[in-house]
């Protein structure tokens, strides 16, 4: 059990900066689900710039934070090696999130703001984590020979101080080019719009200040297993408890501060999980409920057509499988772990590359069939 | 102005739909909007559809206008401005 003290803190500031979050992702639409699909559906890459700026001052941030001691953990607990299941869930994890139109923060803001899809898609996260507890005992011992990196970071595999500043000078070249070419801005005409290069500005300064303030940087995923956890428990009292899913730790590590230990998984019980990802997934529906509120935008949409339905569930339950096969979902690997070089991130990012494609395909042809 | 009003609702539905609606709906009239008889007004409660339907019309010669309504945003998709004076 977390200390009080430390709990209530760490709870509050995730709420805090889940809100803005909230606020944040649904006045830029930062979808990023839709910014990996249309690089391959429409050739647009817009929202990856974007991300590549996120990404990039990130990593400038965190760099800073480091140097200075700021961040009291480097690599963060919730970052491990990479391995097979990493790259299989990517590919899993991809393909959810072009099928359920959103991903793990993507599906909360949707739902904030009203839409249907975006609860159904919710269900699905839930219910796919249920899944994988079921799963997990079978998946760990398949995966157990599989080979894994040496390191969790690249900086730290190549024995290499100078490699994030070297990144980070060619990836703030390329920045350059891309603001003098004005390729880091769209117009877009919705009311109390935010541009998305600024929503990448602010999400990138509030990810360093959950990494300096609770020790990890963003994440989500794990938070929605503990939600199934709940629910499972309370449906399925008996069966939670033979779950070996629900028992383990995600992660442990000293408190700096109080030398107490901080550990964090997804079992139905308060910690350290609970006090930053599920206080963050509330933050983050609450605030994007209050802005469409308050630009009188909210309302529950209307129901979609039943095959895009079924495929918003179908793509949660993936979600929640390929983030639990990977050990991560695309917000800690791709916003909190590419910043800091990870392997896992690359891995990951290299397996959802080919998922996306399968779910445009399914998209295409199953999901959401135009004909001329 | 144009003689006639293609409506086209497309609340609900999920990404990428939006865009590959109201682009189909947009070709399948092409000549009618490319002549100035007729204008596409799309209706829609996705937000990022007010950046992603204007920009992709926008680049293939369209004018466009958006509009907040009650719960809605109406895209107004019709024949360019200096296209109107070849008539």
């Amino acid at each position: 059990m977390p200390e009080h003290a430390d709990f209530a803190y760490t709870a509050c500031l995730n709420l805090i900066i889940g809100i803005v979050l909230g606020i944040i992702f649904h006045r830029s639409d930062f979808c990023m689900a839709g910014m990996f699909r249309d690089v391959f559906l429409f050739r647009q890459t817009f929202f990856v710039r974007i991300l590549c700026l996120q990404v990039t001052i990130t990593m400038t941030l965190f760099f800073l934070a480091r140097e200075s001691g700021l961040i009291n953990f480097y690599p963060p607990p919730n970052l491990t090696r990479a391995s097979l299941g990493t790259l299989i869930g990517g590919s899993v994890f991809g393909a959810g999130m072009v099928l359920a139109g959103g991903c793990v923060i993507g599906t909360l803001y949707k739902m904030g703001a009203g839409s249907v899809t975006g609860i159904i898609a919710f269900t699905g996260l839930i219910l796919g984590s249920g899944i994988y507890a079921e799963l997990y005992p079978v998946w760990t011992r398949s995966l157990e020979k599989a080979i894994a990196s040496k390191a969790v970071l690249l900086p730290q595999l190549v024995h290499s101080d100078s490699l994030v500043p070297v990144v980070l000078l060619v990836a703030l070249l390329q920045i350059f080019r891309w603001i003098r070419r004005g390729m880091l801005f769209q117009k877009a005409h919705a009311e109390g719009y935010l541009h998305p290069w600024k929503a990448a500005v602010f999400i990138a300064f509030l990810n360093l200040a959950l990494y300096a303030g609770s020790g990890m940087p963003l994440a989500v995923s794990t938070g929605y297993a503990k939600l199934a956890a709940y629910l499972e428990k309370s449906a399925f009292p008996v069966h939670y408890e033979t779950l070996a899913f629900f028992k383990k730790e995600s992660f442990a590590f000293v408190d700096p501060d109080t030398g107490g230990i901080v550990a964090g998984g997804p079992g139905a019980k308060i910690d350290h999980i609970f006090s930053t990802e599920v206080a963050l997934m509330l933050g983050v529906v609450a605030g994007s409920f209050a802005s469409a509120l308050f630009l009188k935008e909210f309302r529950i949409r209307n129901l979609p057509p039943p095959v895009q339905g079924l495929s918003a569930l179908f793509g949660g339950i993936l979600l929640a499988i390929g983030s639990r096969m990977a050990g991560g979902c695309n917000i800690k690997f791709l916003m909190s772990g590419l910043p800091l070089l990870s392997i896992q991130a690359v891995v990951f990012l290299l397996g959802m590359l080919p998922g996306v494609m399968a779910g445009n395909y399914l998209l295409k042809n199953w999901v959401i069939r135009i004909e001329d | 102005m144009a003689d006639k009003i293609i409506n086209l609702n497309i609340s609900g539905q999920i990404c990428p739909a939006c865009l590959l609606l109201a682009l189909k709906e947009v070709n399948r009239h092409k000549r009618l909007l490319k002549n100035g008889r007729a204008s596409l007004v799309v209706k829609t409660d996705h937000r990022d559809a007010t950046r992603t339907i204007p920009n992709a019309v926008v680049a293939m010669g369209y004018a466009v206008s958006v509009l907040k309504r009650k719960g809605y945003y109406e895209i107004t998709i019709e024949q360019k401005h200096e296209d109107r004076k070849d008539e």
